[in-house]
Order: C-alpha cells, then sequence, then structure tokens
C-alpha cells in the first residue's frame, strides 16, 4: 500500500524561515538530480535524517557539498539528538546538527548568528574539532509548533500523501509539544523531549 | 483550515501523541471544528486521563 507521511518536523523550521523551501523528494518522486539544482541555490540546506537513512542522508550531504563547496549544511531528527558527536564524525560534509526542539535552533542559523552563540546546536568548526552548545536542552520558552499548513499549500503537492486510514487528500500537523509523563520506553522525552507547554489556540 | 487554500483536503490529522492530555483545550478544540463541519482525527495514547 502507498502509504506517505507529511514532513510535519521539517515544515517546522521551514515555516520559520523567511524564503525557505521545503521539499520532500519521495512522495513527490523526486530524484537527487532534481533536488540538487534547488539545493545549491541555496545558503542553507537542513536534512531530516533518522538511523534507518543517515548513511544515504550523508552521502546526499556530500553530493551538494561536491557542487558546491561552501554550502552550509546541517542535519536534525531523532538520529542526530541523540548522537550529534558521531553524528558529525560521519562526515565532514555535515557542518551542524540540532537537537532537541530543532525548530528556533535552526531559524537562528538561518538568521546568519555565530553558531557559537545557538542553543541546541552541535557543529564543527573550521580546524575541524567538534563542539556542543553546553546543555543538551535548548529552553522551550516559544512553546507552540510552528504552524505549517502555509507551507504545505507553497511547497508540496497534498495529493501526493496518503495514510491507511485517512480520507485522501488529508494533511497532518502538530499542534503541540512535550508530554506530562516521562515513559522510559518512548522516543519522544529523549530525542524533542522537554516538559509540556501550552498547545496552539483552538482558534489557530 | 480551509482558508488557507487547502479546499480539496477531507480530512484533518492532529499528529499530536498528547492532544487529549488537556482535556477543556481539546473540548473546546471540537467544538470549534464541529462549527467547520471538517473531517478530524487525532491520536492518543492508550489510557483514560487520570
Amino acid at each position: 500500500m502507498r502509504s506517505f507521511w507529511f514532513p510535519t518536523w521539517l515544515a517546522q523550521p521551514a515555516a520559520l524561515v523567511e524564503g525557505s523551501k521545503l521539499i520532500d523528494a519521495p512522495p513527490h518522486r523526486l530524484t537527487f538530480e532534481d533536488v540538487a539544482p534547488e539545493a545549491v541555490e541555496r545558503d542553507l540546506v537542513v536534512l531530516h535524517t533518522s538511523t534507518p537513512s543517515f548513511a544515504s542522508d550523508v552521502r546526499t550531504a556530500e553530493a551538494f557539498k561536491e557542487r558546491k563547496p561552501g554550502l552550509k549544511i546541517g542535519m536534525i531528527g531523532a538520529k542526530v539528538a541523540v548522537q550529534p558527536e558521531e553524528s558529525l564524525r560521519a562526515s565532514t560534509a555535515i557542518d551542524f546538527v540540532a537537537r532537541n526542539e530543532f525548530d528556533f535552533t535552526i531559524k537562528e542559523v538561518a538568521e546568519g548568528r555565530h553558531l557559537a552563540d545557538i542553543a541546541g546546536l552541535s557543529w564543527r568548526k573550521p580546524d575541524g574539532t567538534i563542539r556542543a552548545q553546553r546543555g543538551s536542552r535548548r529552553p522551550r520558552k516559544h512553546g507552540r509548533s510552528a504552524f505549517v499548513t502555509p507551507v504545505y499549500k507553497r511547497d508540496l503537492v497534498v495529493e501526493n500523501y496518503f495514510g491507511g486510514y485517512l480520507k485522501h487528500p488529508y494533511i497532518s500537523f502538530y499542534t503541540g509539544r512535550g508530554c506530562k509523563s516521562r515513559c522510559s520506553f518512548c522516543l519522544w522525552p529523549q530525542t524533542i523531549g522537554g516538559p509540556p507547554l501550552p498547545h496552539r489556540a483552538s482558534a489557530t | 483550515m480551509g482558508q488557507n487554500g487547502l479546499s480539496q483536503v477531507k480530512e484533518f490529522f492532529f499528529d499530536d501523541d498528547t492532544l487529549t492530555d488537556n482535556l477543556p483545550r481539546v473540548e473546546e478544540l471540537a467544538r470549534e471544528i464541529g462549527k467547520l463541519g471538517i473531517v478530524w482525527s487525532w491520536q492518543r495514547q492508550g489510557q483514560r486521563p487520570a
């Protein structure tokens, strides 16, 4: 069965960064050659990675860097949140990884702030050494998830997404963060993590 | 939500794992969505609220 979920997490920093573009290649059947010209036009590329896709994502980052050595490339996702140093050591094509509440971290990177001044970031210095901002968690002062539906409309073909138990076409999104429980078997406390926060107001 | 130019959408899925943790909020949300007459769905851990 064809099943594609919306890139809910990558869409959130995309919604916060003016002039961004959200690319979700598999459901749109885009190849590397389709995506690469767009990527090398940019100053900053952020890839959402995962443990099973990491090796492939690293090859993609390296291929972007070959075409544009000055391109800044970062990664987000549970894999790099849990293993920031190991991930950075995997390839010099990765300039930084953003841990935990990465959407606001990425916003600050896109604004051109010095990497050493951005909470929740691990990065590679020009001399090759790897540095991490002190404190593993970014303070959750912002709380709510970004409003992503304008980004979906701008950058995605919603008909390309399918969920087996949802009507077609559908959209999915998050409206809140965190959880009051700290279940030891759950992925989220150790990745996105943090305490519960106010949800988006129902009016929005 | 249809005002955002996604009028073709037939179902709105709240991916929040903890949507129903805040009962007053989810009731308010349900009443507002009810007025819109749209199909919506959500996730929820398998436990009753305390």
